[in-house]
């Protein structure tokens, strides 16, 4: 007898001669990404439905469908319950009545009564009245009574019996767990939502999407435009040509951000994000918010410990004096500019030099340098003389009454401006030689 | 017999209206044999009403509804149950509608005085009339100053305004004014956010986190103005100053979110400081450009991996203006030569941006610009020992006594030297990393460097690192004898960081490059 045992990392080889597509395959079940679930603390009943957790309006919708759900199951038990000692005959001692105990507070014995409907006016229709089950007196004793069907019976025999009773505590016990975890989980989501607000996860998911922005715009920017579908041609001023510019580079760039962009918009990732994207656990999520905490609070504790806060208030107060009189500089520069204004209205034209005053010849003096190098340095404030980078909402407004001032104020958002303007990169360049640099930095 | 006779009347009665209130038909038996005979059929009415209260008082308020489906009062009760209802309805509609209104209408954050100065203001800026433009908004900036309306001088609608006054004194070419503008602002974020600091203010995090963003924009916004226009106010000393106290506060912020990279950062210095002994050496600088920290998507291309640094979240929302602040302190470093210090603030924000999960031309561009650093710093120490080799009778001056002097010479000069040899290894592995990453076949990245065009940082970054190893070479032929230094090896690197500059479209560096290869030329004929 022999035993043959291939040697390590054979089996592997062998197999891939037999299915040379193996290997790709393998690779292909990896590729599929697993999706995760989006966390939270309330809504996890509703598993990979959950939305991003920076998606406050899906979470929100979510909560509320949760809590009419619940209060649904809390409804549900209470009819129950009124239903099952609507059929339980009250007793009470005759003692306990005030018309029967009116000679003796002592009487003795005890009555009994059911709340069922006697009279089942209401009930007429209801199954208990069909069925003639408590329909005694009333009206509908008049009337034939018709047969009843073997199906009806049946039910009829089914719910005197045990089983049936047993069912319906069950199914009261079902609605009255069903109701108070709906409704309790979703008011802790509530709050989970009002209270914290450093949430880890819903920065974590907000940042992703930024991410996969980033990720999109690339991946289309390398696909690119088909020529075959798409053509793209610009008149060259020139020679009058038409100049195909299909796969410009700036023209892909800003066809790929578009896509990315649209992506972005797409109702599906407003309410997942990126689907890629590995959540925070629960644990990471809590230690994130206690560490926010403690460290706020140590950074806080050191910046008022004895010694260092003597000197901090004293810089405090350097500095607040410095915003004061900065504010009064700006002030006056601006009182400055507004005399500067109405002396202007009445002038007419701002570039006819013709009051001399302090800030006009400042002005013009600071204005003498030629358009071209001011337009170099301010780059992107000032694209060219001819046209300015406001945005009138909307475009075709004709005087400034038609235009839609929260639209307009809102395309031209200094702040955004401002941060997209601060897109810079720092090259620093190295020379062989110290004084090659120090000529260059002198030329720039 | 007497008795019977009532009782029978009660129970006809009862029988007519409801047949289970047997009960209450015998309280009212009692009560008519308390009550006179005649005054019977005038009371009958009287009773059933106090029967019907007793009962709502004793049972539950469902068994009145089942007294008589005939008489009126169950009609009654169905009538309000209806009308409840449609009522209930109409709330329902009234409270989605206004609901819906808020939701859909747009909110004015600006009273209307304000609103039609900005109007006039904005068709002014539009129509490139600056001057008329500015006062517009001076206008409206003071009516709030009127304290009329009240405002929150931190609110976006407030400092907007002063925001678009600066941008209309830039538009004017009145820079100063502008930067002070700027100045005002973020002195005034600075303030209030210290003061939440000292003060032990509880104040919303998201509000928070958006003043730490609006500050660092305004503080770079001034840095940038005070670069581009060298003769508006601030020198480099107080630009840095002011710089590093607003950083302090944006990397406390961060830090306070996650601590790992501080304590990474403050676990090296610690180790740095207890290595070092009279003179310290500079450190080992780690290739940061790794696997680990970029990552490619399954085409090889490079891309952010989203689920890599996973609190890379930290950073937000101001992480593009640290990244950029830090940056701008560096140049300003860079102009006082204080290179010592930019290596140390590169480095910190090196690792921040590993942990930031930062765009990939980012990092290569940071990690480029450190080799850079590394070479100037290299460059400055080869001098001084070129100086201190001319001139030995300096080292009296410096040691100030003449007893071992020999030795300490010596110390010192070896030291010099070590620390040289270490910076041109930091300088290789920074260029090195880079290269050596994007020189990865798998990575596809060497032959699709045009494909980058959205990040336009990574092909520059190459282009850089090639042209500065070059240089390296080339100054490293120049100092060291016994440096084995192939001159072919820097022109071919050189004509590469040209061509590639020539194809990406991007002049900045061709100047250099021109210049390079004139003193390699040089150089070579020398050799020759």
């Amino acid at each position: 007898m022999g035993l043959y045992s291939p040697p390590p990392g054979d089996e592997n080889n062998n197999k891939n001669k037999y299915h040379p597509n193996n290997n790709d395959e393998d690779n292909k079940d990896t590729d599929i990404t697993k999706f995760y679930y989006r966390p939270s603390i309330g809504l996890r009943l509703w598993g990979p439905l959950v939305p991003a957790s920076d998606c406050n309006w899906g979470l929100w919708l979510l909560t509320g469908t949760q809590v009419t759900v619940g209060y649904y199951f809390l409804r549900k038990f209470r009819i129950s319950m009124k239903n099952y000692f609507m059929n339980k005959p009250i007793t009470k001692q005759i003692k306990d009545i005030p018309s029967l105990n009116r000679f003796s507070n002592e009487s003795q014995g005890t009555i009994q009564y059911s709340k069922t409907n006697h009279a089942g006016g209401n009930l007429i229709n209801s199954k208990t009245g069909q069925l003639g089950m408590g329909n005694f007196g009333g009206t509908q004793s008049f009337h034939m009574q018709r047969q009843y069907t073997k199906w009806e019976i049946l039910m009829a025999r089914y719910r005197k019996s045990k089983a049936f009773k047993y069912v319906e505590n069950v199914k009261r016990i079902i609605f009255l767990l069903l109701g108070t975890t709906l409704t309790s989980l979703s008011l802790l989501e509530a709050t989970r939502l009002l209270m914290f607000d450093y949430d880890p996860w819903a920065e974590q998911a907000k940042i992703s999407r930024d991410q996969k922005f980033y990720n999109d715009a690339s991946k289309f920017y390398r696909e690119g435009v088909d020529p075959s579908k798409t053509r793209i041609r610009v008149k060259d001023q020139g020679t009058g040509k038409l100049v195909d510019v299909t796969n410009d580079d700036s023209l892909k760039r800003n066809i790929a951000l578009a896509r990315a962009g649209l992506l972005q918009n797409d109702w599906i990732f407003e309410w997942f994000g990126p689907l890629d994207l590995k959540p925070l656990t629960y644990t990471e999520f809590l230690s994130h918010i206690e560490q926010y905490e403690i460290n706020k609070a140590a950074l806080i504790e050191s910046r008022n410990k004895e010694p260092a806060v003597h000197l901090l208030r004293n810089e405090m107060k350097n500095c607040k004096n410095m915003e004061l009189s900065l504010f009064d500089q700006n002030k006056k520069n601006r009182d400055l500019m507004t005399g500067l204004f109405e002396s202007n209205a009445n002038m007419g034209n701002f570039n006819a030099n013709s009051p001399l005053n302090d800030v006009a010849s400042q002005l013009s003096s600071l204005s003498g340098n030629s358009i071209k190098d001011i337009n170099q340095s301010l780059g992107v404030h000032v694209n060219s003389m001819n046209k300015s980078n406001v945005v009138i909402l909307p475009p075709n407004a004709r005087n400034e009454d038609q235009m839609s001032i929260i639209d307009t104020w809102e395309a031209n958002e200094p702040w955004t401006a401002l941060g997209l303007s601060l897109d810079v990169t720092v090259k620093v360049v190295p020379y062989s030689r110290n004084e090659l640099m120090k000529e260059n930095d002198e030329k720039e | 017999m007497f008795n019977l006779i009532k009782y029978r009347a009660g129970f006809r009665y009862q029988v007519q209206t409801a047949p289970r209130f047997s009960t209450l038909s015998i309280t009212k038996a009692c009560n008519t044999i308390i009550k006179s005979q005649y005054v019977l059929k005038q009371r009958n009415q009287l009773l059933k009403c106090n029967t019907t209260k007793r009962g709502l008082h004793q049972f539950s308020s469902s068994t009145t509804n089942n007294v008589n489906n005939q008489t009126p009062p169950l009609n009654n009760k169905g009538n309000n149950g209806k009308k409840s209802a449609v009522l209930r309805n109409v709330l329902m509609i009234v409270i989605l509608g206004l609901t819906a209104v808020i939701v859909i209408q747009p909110y004015n954050p600006f009273p209307s005085p304000v609103a039609k100065e900005l109007r006039k203001a904005l068709w002014a800026e539009r129509k490139q009339d600056y001057l008329k433009s500015i006062g517009h908004y001076i206008n409206a900036l003071s009516i709030y100053d009127q304290g009329e309306i009240k405002t929150d001088k931190l609110s976006d609608e407030y400092t907007g305004i002063e925001l678009k006054i600066m941008e209309m004194y830039l538009n004017l070419n009145m820079y100063k004014e502008a930067s002070m503008v700027l100045l005002e602002l973020s002195y005034r974020y600075y303030n209030y956010l210290n003061d939440t600091i000292l003060e032990n203010k509880k104040v919303n995090y998201g509000l928070l986190s958006r003043l730490y963003c609006r500050d660092l924009r305004c503080v770079i916004k001034f840095v940038d103005i005070q670069f581009q226009h060298q003769n508006v106010g601030m020198n480099p000393d107080s630009l840095i100053r002011l710089l590093q106290a607003h950083l302090k506060l944006a990397d406390s912020e961060v830090f306070a979110k996650d601590m790992s990279v501080a304590r990474d950062l403050i676990e090296e210095a610690i180790q740095y400081k207890q290595e070092a002994q009279e003179f310290p050496v500079y450190p080992k600088f780690v290739n940061m450009i790794t696997d680990d920290n970029l990552s490619t998507d399954d085409n090889g291309f490079l891309n952010i991996n989203l689920n890599n640094h996973r609190t890379s979240f930290v950073f937000e929302p101001f992480k593009d203006e640290l990244f950029v602040a830090k940056d701008l302190l560096d140049a300003l470093y860079y102009q006082k030569n204080d290179f010592n210090k930019a290596i140390g603030n590169k480095r910190m924000s090196l690792s921040m941006m590993v942990a930031a999960n930062s765009e990939p031309g980012m990092l290569m561009m940071t990690q480029a610009n450190l080799g850079t650093t590394y070479y100037m710093r290299l460059q400055q120490l080869r001098e001084e020992y070129k100086y201190f080799k001319e001139n030995p009778d300096k080292f009296k001056e410096i040691f100030l006594t003449e007893e071992n002097l020999e030795n300490k010479t010596k110390i010192f000069m070896d030291h010099l030297e070590k620390n040289m040899n270490i910076l041109v290894e930091n300088v290789k592995t920074c260029y090195n990393g880079v290269l050596n990453f994007t020189n990865d076949t798998k990575k596809k990245i060497k032959y699709n460097i045009k494909d980058n065009y959205i990040d336009s940082k990574i092909a520059e970054s190459i282009v850089l690192s090639k042209y500065g190893l070059a240089v390296l070479n080339m100054n490293m032929y120049e100092h060291e004898e016994t440096s084995l230094v192939d001159l072919q090896y820097c022109k071919r690197l050189l004509m590469d960081a040209k061509n590639l500059s020539k194809e990406l479209g991007n002049s900045d560096l061709l100047l250099p490059i021109e210049t390079e290869m004139k003193i390699l030329e040089e150089l070579n004929n020398q050799k020759a």
